[in-house]
């Protein structure tokens, strides 16, 4: 995986020509951390059990369904 | 490029925005997510919808979550198991608060509510997490954006998505979870990166 300085993205993010989402992206997905570590980041209220076996494999790709 | 961002925001998300709202009154100004009060990051996600961002946001969710939402202020503080623990709200000031998030949402003329198909599953088609599951499949199954984000304050939720999914990277998008803060954190930036 290509992970890039987050402070080298953000300055290479203003100056080039991505659109805004990818812009976005490249900030959001700069590194592996969602921000889960930082105080503030999870809610206050615990979710329901049992998730895990309610996950299917994986998602549909878009790019599968048909038009 | 033309590109969008289809958001999904889970139960919880909703719960602390509708907190936020309960205390001050209003959603926050936009600013940089420096106070780290859940709430109050929640309450500036939808802030960020519904604010002029560089990026076409969607939001996705349906009326079910909203009743989980609802359900989950009305039960009472204390609680055998950690799950059934909610805000103990009267029913009334519950509906009054999300509705008033579902107004500032609706009225962004950007949101889209739906019903996801019934799936197979141990919990059924009410279960919370099944349920927000089905609004992400949907996102990602029926909308032209590039990406569908779920934000999320479970960090045992979003690394099942991100397992399943390909992380939202350029060059291989399509779906994605994130924090709150992470969330709002990256449109700050975002936004000081396209007005320089």
């Amino acid at each position: 995986m290509n992970h890039m300085n987050p402070a080298t993205e953000t300055n290479s993010s203003a100056t080039s020509n991505q659109s805004p989402v990818e812009a976005f992206l490249g900030i959001a997905f700069a590194t592996e951390d969602n921000g889960f570590d930082l105080p503030g980041s999870s809610s206050l209220l615990p979710r329901w059990s049992g998730r895990q076996s309610d996950l299917p494999v994986a998602l549909p790709r878009p790019e599968a369904r048909p038009c | 490029m033309d590109s969008e961002l289809g958001l999904v925001f889970d139960v919880n998300v909703w719960i602390d925005a509708a907190v936020h709202i309960d205390s001050v009154g209003s959603l926050p100004q936009c600013a940089d997510p420096v106070d780290k009060n859940p709430f109050l990051v929640s309450a500036m996600c939808f802030r960020w919808f519904m604010s002029e961002t560089p990026m076409r946001l969607l939001l996705y969710s349906d009326d079910l979550i909203l009743q989980v939402a609802h359900r989950k202020l009305i039960q009472p503080t204390v609680a055998l198991r950690p799950e059934d623990q909610g805000f103990g709200w009267e029913s009334l000031r519950a509906t009054d608060r999300l509705d008033t998030l579902l107004q500032h949402v609706d009225a962004t003329g950007r949101s889209i509510k739906i019903k996801p198909p019934a799936t197979a599953g141990t919990h059924g088609d009410d279960h919370e997490d099944r349920r927000v599951f089905g609004v992400l499949e949907y996102a990602v199954s029926h909308a032209p954006h590039n990406l569908s984000l779920m934000i999320t304050g479970d960090k045992a939720f979003a690394d099942e998505i991100n397992r399943s999914g390909s992380n939202g990277r350029p060059g291989s998008p399509k779906w994605g979870a994130m924090s709150p803060y992470k969330f709002a954190e990256s449109l700050t930036k975002q936004t000081r990166n396209s007005i320089r």
